[in-house]
């Protein structure tokens, strides 16, 4: 399946499985055995040609990766095969970058994907009967976004953490039934592996202490346990022998053995996390790209109502991972599909989706089972006709924070909802910064959220929203009403205007404006600034309409908030 | 661990739940499908508007101007003595490019954006002359703004020189914010010589409600 989504894809573009953070992965290998981190030897457009996911530094001879190297070492068997087979064949392998590694880099996804719902029902076979079991494999591969990040964007690090997770527990559930060393060893092998592939991953260490614990006296032995030497530093050691090529690497790029490689980034909102958006926004929320998730959810409402062991520890993860996501600066993690740093926790709320599974198995009404199993379906189908959208369409989501409409044309767009609606309203809060019509958002005044945009003093002419009339389909809006909030941190006149124009191809054909002046009353104050725009009854293919903020004086100001709604009568 | 007897209904539960999805796939084909032809039938982008059949439609000249009053000699209503089938005619020139038409208003015009109207005019086409840089247009003016414009290029028919043409546009009226709202028609003359038009008419259609007949314009 992978093969068949990426087989009309070429090399270097925002599809191929060598692209932007995958490439940022990746290039450690190329790196090592083809470039020996020497950029003198790369091409020089190699990091513009794959998407910017590393860069390459020719003044200080650096090749800048933010990501560990964690996913490399996974992939790195498959590498070795690709350029072996490249050398047995004589086939030219390109530094790492021909088809051959691509089509590899997708193989690699598939097999630990294999292997993760491989340990992950060895796993799951403790505590469920194999119909169970299957059930929730089938949802958790099929239902959620796990389906996207292993078979179209497998070279992100969330299918091997998937893995990791997985092959954890399984060892964990060995290691606690047998109490035998080598399942400890390769527990806190999984461990180390997880943390070097994703550093948050670390907190899977709670898992070893709270798993199928009744009693606290369980939990405080499994602590003294782990803090025997041999178990301790058994898992330290892999630590450091996994994250020392690590530090050599944070020691070349930035001349520290530890650094913060996400410059600009980071977890800016652990006091105000965005929980709300996070899980339920239309941009990547993870109840509304995964709603199978709610699976989980009401099997972990089942077990700790019936008090069933793991109840509070699979609730607990998921309200950790929900802040941990919502504290990231970009909480809604760039052009992903869903939140995708749920995925590898999936492998722990496996537990809560059994027991949901268990109890609709057990005997009971054969409607609402059937309707039940119609619901569940539905949403499997869903996922997959949205995933195979996103990749044929879009990458990225262009539409706002709240912006339901954009939201249910993309579901109609993929075929889930028929017909698609007509375009009747447009948002843009700036937070998406996929939408964001400047190239560097504004944080110093924001009316909501994170972000507003100014202007850039060198262009008169900011472009805040554009769509052909056919868009609209039958019959297009007589009038639109464009609102916006403005902040003038100034008392000077800045001559700004919101500016609306109606152009057949090059052609102004209307235009109309909204001066902003009068109606700012005080400065440092926001203030909403709307106005009815009439559109002009023309049908041509080539009629546009545009909303612009006209700054001809490059003044100060900002833009947040901007809400468009169309109207098709008078 | 439940036990395996347990599950007995469960498989023909999920069979019904997949033949549930399955009705509601085809449901949803079924309704796509609908709207993709109503889509075709509607989103057709055409060059000109055409009322193809208007025997659903009760006709009413609204204006017609042969130019056969007033005085040739007063320069100030630019006739000539010459006209299709008439003795005078109107002369478009660059300091007068635009010729009498139709300016009603919406108040005046009965029904809505069901209605059409049909403009038409004859051009004389002189004898070895390149182009006739013209144009028939047909307007709604809601303050100021034409909300919609159609013109229809003169050199772009099929004119036969040294002979007066006949020239005829179709055109939807819309729905307008407006009862104030103007309808105006007119030939528009761009070139820097002369040209003559005549008998401008301006024809409305109505739609006839018929309780067993439903003519849709085709647009």
């Amino acid at each position: 399946m992978t093969w068949f989504f990426h087989k009309d894809i070429g090399r270097f573009t925002d599809q191929s499985e060598i692209w932007s953070d995958r490439a940022g992965y990746y290039i450690y290998l190329p790196a090592t055995f083809f470039y020996h981190f020497d950029t003198r030897q790369i091409p020089s457009d190699l990091d513009i040609k794959t998407g910017g996911g590393f860069s390459v530094d020719t003044l200080t001879n650096k090749i800048e990766t933010k990501y560990t190297y964690g996913v490399a070492l996974m992939v790195a068997p498959f590498f070795l095969t690709a350029h072996l087979a490249s050398v047995v064949a004589g086939y030219d392998d390109e530094n790492g970058f021909s088809v051959l590694y691509h089509r590899m880099m997708n193989l690699a996804a598939v097999v630990y994907l294999v292997a993760g719902l491989w340990f992950l029902k060895r796993f799951l076979d403790r505590y469920f009967r194999p119909a169970v079991t299957y059930a929730v494999l089938l949802l958790i591969f099929t239902g959620t976004n796990l389906f996207y990040y292993s078979l179209i964007d497998g070279l992100m690090s969330h299918v091997y953490s998937f893995f990791l997770f997985a092959l954890f527990l399984w060892s964990l559930k060995k290691f606690q039934e047998t109490d035998l060393y080598p399942w400890f060893i390769l527990l806190a092998l999984s461990l180390a592996l997880a943390t070097l592939v994703r550093p948050t991953n670390v907190i899977l260490i709670l898992v070893y202490f709270f798993l199928d614990a009744l009693r606290w006296k369980t939990i405080s032995d499994r602590i003294k346990q782990f803090l025997q030497p041999k178990y301790i530093l058994v898992f330290l050691l892999f630590l450091f022998v996994l994250f020392f090529p690590q530090m050599i690497y944070w020691k070349y790029v930035s001349g520290s053995w530890l650094h913060f490689s996400y410059r600009g980034e980071g977890f800016t909102n652990l006091a105000h996390p965005a929980v709300i958006p996070v899980l339920f926004s239309p941009v990547n929320g993870f109840f509304i790209y995964a709603p199978v998730a709610l699976v989980f959810i009401a099997g972990m409402v089942y077990m700790l109502y019936k008090k069933i062991p793991n109840g509070i520890l699979a609730t607990a993860f998921f309200l950790i991972v929900t802040w941990i996501c919502s504290s990231w600066k970009m909480w809604y993690f760039g052009c992903s599909y869903g939140q995708r740093p749920y995925i590898e926790y999936y492998a722990l709320f496996a537990l809560p989706a059994g027991w949901f599974l268990t109890t609709l198995f057990k005997p009971g009404k054969f409607l609402p089972k059937a309707l039940l199993f119609f619901l569940l379906f539905l949403l499997i189908y869903g996922n997959i006709r949205m995933t195979v959208s996103l990749f044929r369409f879009e990458r990225c989501y262009y539409g706002s924070t709240w912006d339901w409409d954009h939201y249910m044309r993309s579901v109609e767009r993929a075929g889930i909802l028929s017909p698609i609606r007509p375009l009747r309203t447009y948002e843009n809060d700036f937070e998406n910064l996929a939408l964001s019509p400047v190239r560097k958002p504004s944080a110093v005044y924001t009316r909501s959220g994170q972000y507003s945009i100014a202007p850039e003093k060198n262009n008169p002419l900011t472009p805040l929203y554009s769509v052909p009339l056919t868009f609209f389909g039958d019959p297009t809006p007589k009038w639109f009403l464009a609102e916006t909030w403005v902040f003038k941190p100034g008392q000077r006149p800045t001559g700004a205007s919101l500016y609306y124009t109606f152009t057949k191809d090059t052609t102004l054909l209307y235009h109309d404006c909204l001066e902003l002046d009068p109606l700012a009353k005080d400065s440092f104050t926001w203030f909403r600034a709307g106005k009815t725009f009439i559109v002009p009854d023309l049908y041509d293919s080539t009629l546009q309409i545009n909303l612009f903020l006209r700054n001809p004086e490059g003044a100060l100001l900002y833009i947040d908030d901007l809400k468009l709604k169309f109207s098709f009568g008078w | 661990m439940p036990e395996a007897n347990n599950y007995r209904n469960v498989l023909p539960a999920a069979l019904t739940g997949l033949v549930l999805l399955g009705m509601f796939i085809l449901w949803n084909d079924c309704q796509g499908r609908r709207d993709l032809r109503k889509k075709k039938e509607t989103l057709r982008v055409v060059d000109r508007e055409q009322l193809p059949d208007t025997s659903g439609y009760r006709s009413k000249q609204w204006v017609f101007y042969d130019f056969e009053w007033g005085n040739p000699a007063d320069t100030t209503l630019h006739l000539t003595l010459t006209g299709h089938n008439s003795r005078q005619s109107f002369c478009l020139k660059p300091w007068m490019p635009f010729s009498p038409g139709l300016w009603v208003q919406f108040k005046d015009l009965p029904g809505g954006d069901s209605c059409w109207i049909r403009v038409s005019g004859s051009v004389w086409a002189p004898p070895g002359s390149d182009s006739l840089p013209c144009d028939l247009v047909v307007t709604c003016n809601h303050n100021n703004l034409n909300l919609k414009y159609v013109s229809f290029p003169v050199e772009e028919a099929n004119l036969q020189r040294g002979a007066w043409n006949r020239i005829t546009l179709d055109y939807r009226i819309p729905d307008l914010p407006d009862k104030e709202d103007v309808l105006k028609a007119y030939f528009w003359y761009r070139g820097d010589g002369e040209m003559l038009v005549d008998n401008i008419r301006a024809v409305l259609f109505e739609k006839v409600a018929s309780p067993t007949r439903d003519i849709k314009p085709d647009h």
